[in-house]
């Protein structure tokens, strides 16, 4: 933490609020996030909506007329890697109104959420008191009490330092130091198969032969083209970052996994700040963007600190096979945004 | 390394050749030479070996090397008068002699001017890295004219790999023994007339960024005054990093009215967004 604006000035006097909502049904949802959203439209305050699928929906009707002045997203499409929720959603949404309070609803875990994906996402839900210390800011992230594990609800307590459902917002007991919970979601990435063959590089000469790499194993697991230069782009500046920082080499691997392409790069170096990926760097900062290149392109981004060097998988989804319908998910993203059916997803 | 890839080698090119032993430098140099002499162009080789150990070092690599030197068009020179003067290396006379050689080579009637530049001299602390980098960068500027082209010989056993690594990243392309026959000059920057500018063919990334970035720098100075539009046509940039697109964004932002972006692709226009800029109407704001 060492720029000026997540300067702390002390407990009491931070202005950014980080509130997890716990709510059972979508009347009880509806009116969580209305209420939180009427707060910040009575100040006249920039106030955004980042959910999935329908919610916004539900939002949309309880606000009425008032949701105009309400910006919507759709989480499943902006935040569907939880590593760029932070600097692309909201960080991005703060900086487009400068010197004001900004008021948001992050919904980043969900039911349909992964095993693969949910670390990331509680990361994430820590790392937002890191990056968000000292701005002015409240943003409320609603978990569904009743779809939900126990165990992402526990969680939640840890990530939030205040919690809410609906009779009342009370302080979390299990809310701690950020970096270190965050760091309690840094498990070990699954092996990948014995059949992903990996490849070894060196030197800065060696990247157009990643790149001819990656595009040769994306093009055989049926990764479309678009998705295989933006791969290209991603695996790119993670594998530059490995020549030009740790002196050594660096191990690509990739295979198909659950409808997604895997494409995960070992290499001795460390990232020694937790908020590598998820803050914009500086504008005439040359260095600083590999990781967040990686999260805006990647549908799901996991990094894993070994003892020996940094683990960094990136996951972008395959298209469907040919005749099959896509799941409820996709169904309901392909149809647009929040303007989805209010059972699709989430709630 | 397979010798098909010499023959991809034309003018505008400048590739940082590193090699394990003499055997490796010697079968590209001689393909090289070869290659040239089948396009009618000039031979200029100059590094530290006498003349006439090259000679016979290039006659036993299956080069007509001393029928070739007898008509003037291999031509070799010394240490000394080539990147020495004085003992001194002294980039800026490196530079004005390439030129000048480039005059007499075309003055001569030649296709082109095919140079070889056997860094071994440089292997030692002096000349610093600093020095050696700034003059490869520097002679991109002779190439990317179009008419010279040059293979740079860097001996992996001589430089220390972090410093060789800086040194790569100034040549717009880089080869070793391992390359195979796939293998092609990553990246070609070519001075264009007409529209006046600069033309990049290939990719852009951290093995070839010192390149781009000098000779992005130079076409601006040069251009600048002409009063017209500096056009970066880009149609066939098959692939730029993240540092690249800042540089060609950087360009652009700081003469918006002086340079023209054309054939920017949507992976770099996706990119360039990225990073901040947009692309419109074949500008960068």
């Amino acid at each position: 933490m060492t720029a000026s604006t997540r300067a702390t000035t002390g407990t009491g006097e931070d202005p950014f609020e980080h509130i997890g909502l716990f709510y059972r049904d979508e009347d009880q949802y509806a009116a969580g996030c209305a209420a939180f959203l009427q707060r910040a439209l009575a100040c006249g305050d920039p106030a955004m909506v980042a959910v999935p699928g329908g919610n916004g929906e539900l939002i949309r009707a309880r606000l009425g007329p008032e949701a105009s002045a309400v910006t919507f997203a759709d989480m499943a499409q902006a935040g569907r890697n939880p590593g760029r929720i932070i600097p692309s959603v909201l960080l991005a949404f703060a900086g487009s109104h400068p010197g004001r309070r900004v008021w948001i609803i992050g919904e980043p875990i969900w039911k349909g959420r992964s095993v693969i994906e949910y670390p990331a996402c509680a990361a994430h839900e820590a790392l937002i008191n890191a990056a968000f210390t000292g701005r002015d800011a409240a943003i409320l992230c609603p978990y569904d009490a009743s779809a939900l594990d126990a165990s992402a609800l526990a969680d939640a307590e840890r990530t939030h330092p205040i919690l809410g459902d609906s009779t009342g917002t009370w302080a979390s007991t299990a809310y701690t130091d950020p970096i270190e919970t965050a760091a309690r979601f840094d498990w070990p990435l699954p092996e990948p198969p014995p059949s992903a063959r990996p490849y070894t590089f060196m030197g800065i000469g060696a990247l157009p032969g990643v790149r001819d790499f990656v595009t040769e194993r994306a093009t055989a697991e049926g990764l479309d083209d678009d998705r295989i230069t933006e791969l290209l782009l991603a695996v790119n500046e993670l594998a530059t970052n490995t020549t030009e920082y740790t002196g050594g080499p660096g191990t690509l691997t990739v295979w198909a996994e659950d409808g997604t392409l895997a494409c995960q790069l070992d290499d001795s170096g460390r990232i020694t700040d937790p908020l590598t990926g998820r803050i914009p760097p500086a504008d005439g900062a040359t260095r600083g963007r590999g990781i967040l290149i990686a999260n805006e392109l990647a549908d799901l981004v996991r990094i894993h600190h070994r003892p020996a060097g940094t683990s960094i998988r990136l996951h972008f989804r395959l298209p469907a096979p040919a005749g099959q319908a896509g799941d409820a998910q996709a169904g309901a993203e392909a149809r647009g945004s929040d303007r989805a059916p209010a059972d699709s997803t989430g709630s | 390394m397979d010798p098909s890839v010499i023959d991809r080698l034309s003018p505008g090119d400048h590739v940082c050749w590193t090699f394990d032993d003499d055997q490796q430098r010697l079968a590209a140099v001689a393909g090289y030479v070869n290659a040239g002499v089948r396009t009618h162009q000039k031979i200029l080789y100059v590094g530290d070996a006498s003349p006439g150990t090259i000679l016979t070092e290039l006659q036993d690599h299956g080069v007509d090397a001393r029928n070739l030197a007898s008509t003037g068009q291999l031509q070799l020179g010394c240490l000394e008068g080539g990147y020495l003067t004085g003992g001194a290396f002294d980039p800026e006379r490196v530079l004005d002699l390439w030129r000048r050689e480039i005059t007499v080579a075309r003055g001569s009637g030649y296709a082109g001017l095919r140079m070889i530049g056997d860094m071994g001299w440089a292997g030692g602390p002096v000349p610093e890295t600093d020095r050696l980098y700034w003059y490869e960068a520097q002679a991109n500027r002779v190439f990317a004219e179009g008419y010279a082209m040059a293979l740079c010989l860097y001996d992996r056993r001589l430089f220390e790999p972090r410093r060789l690594s800086r040194i790569q990243s100034a040549h717009p392309s880089t080869a070793d023994p391992a390359t195979d026959w796939k293998w092609r000059p990553l990246l070609r920057m070519e001075r264009t007339g007409e529209p006046p500018g600069l033309r990049l063919i290939g990719e852009a990334d951290a093995s070839n960024r010192e390149a781009l970035a000098i000779t992005l720098a130079d076409v601006m100075d040069d251009l600048s005054g002409l009063g017209a539009p500096v056009t970066l046509d880009l149609a066939e940039l098959r692939f730029a990093d993240a540092a690249a697109a800042r540089l060609l964004m950087g360009a652009a932002t700081t003469a918006p009215s002086r340079v023209r972006i054309t054939g920017c692709s949507l992976p770099l226009v996706k990119l360039l967004k990225l990073l901040g800029g947009e692309v419109h109407e074949g500008a960068v704001a």
